[in-house]
């Protein structure tokens, strides 16, 4: 498949969304940070031109790393449970984009630094929603085969400099999105990662309840945190 | 008669107009000496907005509304203390480090010195050991913090506080890390002073580390 634009509308960014990314937990703003947040969703409902990118490949899981065409992830312990079953492995990317690295760096001109911190939050939750996006868009193409929660490099043991050999199984510049000599990712608000598919894999609670960071401010109660099992 | 609760109310909700006009009030009154607004109202005020933050009842657009606040206040006060009357609170030189392009929490904790009244020197981000080298000495900074969002370049800080080493300036300044895979136990191993892992707590650790 090609790199896919998505629609801003259709990434269904809820103002919950930004502000739960900003750090409220389900607290409501002030008047200031909701009429700012509403006014700048507008600039980016017509600025922003989010697109992703996923590609199927058979693999094999093997103990702690898959062997996906000539290339081996390493992807830890903990992500490799997660991904039992799979015989596919979908490598993505989503990114918000240039256009939105275009605008976030004309907002930083301006030193406002509460413009800027939900300028980046909203940048943060369309790189996450066009994950979303992404995920069901393979879910149709799957059909009746079923997919993991999809994981990413620098997360639990699946060290980030293994984003160069993710990088690897797709094509140059996928998305416009390069990767820097300390594997992070230019635009910075985009995501990469492997989702497994299989007749019997499992999307399972994941992020927070393995993550080892429990002072993460984005951490959920274990309550909010979607379970479906497929 | 200014009203300095209007102030403290001011700082503490953000409200920068309301702290801008209850400040040049209370100047044009000339009844209440500049460093004493700056104590007894305003520092306290952001003393409550940090507790409230620490606590959950409050989040980083609050931090950052006060910290606003209170700068414009700040730029009003400043010109008219004396010399002998400033209590200086510290200079501070911030910068990502080599390799790492984030900058939010780098710039969230510099906008929240600012408004507790340090002086800050931002380097911006991809910060060689060479540049904070170069920042010492030309600025004679209190502290250097250093943030990195990466496994991949936190690394960077322990060949920074060498380079410092090299130089002979590690002993002249307090060296303060952050950023999300740093933790206490990372900074003690590289020979850090300090961790914080928020721009509230940062600001109380650089108090601490300049008492």
């Amino acid at each position: 498949m090609n790199e896919i634009e998505i629609p801003f509308s259709e990434l269904n960014i809820t103002l919950a969304d930004i502000y739960e990314a900003m750090g409220y937990k389900g607290n409501v703003p002030e008047l200031e940070i909701v009429l700012q947040t509403q006014e700048l969703m507008k600039v980016a409902s017509v600025r922003v031109k989010p697109s992703y990118y996923y590609r199927k490949i058979f693999g094999q899981l093997v103990l702690n790393k898959i062997d996906i065409e000539d290339v081996c992830l390493n992807v830890g312990g903990t992500i490799a449970r997660l991904l039992k079953n799979s015989s596919q492995y979908a490598c993505f990317v989503a990114t918000a984009g240039h256009e939105f690295e275009l605008w976030n760096a004309e907002i930083r001109k301006k030193n406002e630094w509460i413009e800027i911190f939900i300028v980046d939050s909203i940048g943060t939750c369309i790189a996450e929603k066009a994950g979303d996006f992404l995920e069901l868009q393979l879910e149709k193409e799957i059909g009746n085969l079923k997919h993991t929660n999809r994981f990413s490099p620098g997360y639990c043991d699946w060290h980030l400099i293994e984003q160069v050999k993710l990088f690897s199984l797709l094509p140059l510049r996928v998305c416009n999105i390069t990767i820097t000599e300390s594997s992070l990712m230019y635009p910075i608000k985009s995501i990469s990662g492997i989702i497994g598919i299989g007749e019997s894999v499992k999307e399972k609670v994941y992020s927070c309840n393995v993550c080892k960071k429990k002072d993460c401010f984005r951490r959920k109660p274990m309550n909010q945190l979607k379970v479906i099992l497929k | 008669m200014a009203n300095l609760q209007n102030l403290y109310d001011a700082v503490l909700g953000g409200n920068l107009n309301l702290a801008v006009s209850t400040t040049k009030e209370a100047i044009a009154e000339g009844n209440i000496k500049p460093q004493e607004i700056i104590d007894n109202y305003m520092i306290k005020a952001m003393e409550e907005i940090g507790a409230r933050f620490e606590t959950g009842k409050a989040f980083v657009p609050n931090l950052l509304m006060s910290a606003r606040a209170m700068k414009g206040s700040l730029d009003l006060i400043k010109p008219l203390l004396k010399n002998g009357d400033i209590k200086p609170m510290g200079k501070i030189v911030i910068g990502t480090v080599e390799g790492d392009l984030h900058d939010i929490g780098k710039n969230l904790v510099s906008s929240m010195f600012e408004g507790c009244g340090f002086d800050v020197i931002n380097l911006g981000v991809n910060v060689s050991g060479e540049k904070f080298v170069e920042a010492i000495k030309e600025h004679n900074p209190d502290i250097i913090c250093m943030s990195a969002l990466l496994t991949t370049t936190m690394n960077y800080m322990k060949e920074v506080i060498s380079a410092l080493e090299v130089a002979g300036l590690r002993n002249k300044v307090k060296i303060m890390v952050g950023g999300a895979p740093v933790s206490q136990a990372y900074a003690d191993q590289i020979g850090a002073d300090g961790y914080s892992d928020n721009a509230n707590a940062a600001v109380a650790l650089a108090r601490l580390l300049l008492a």
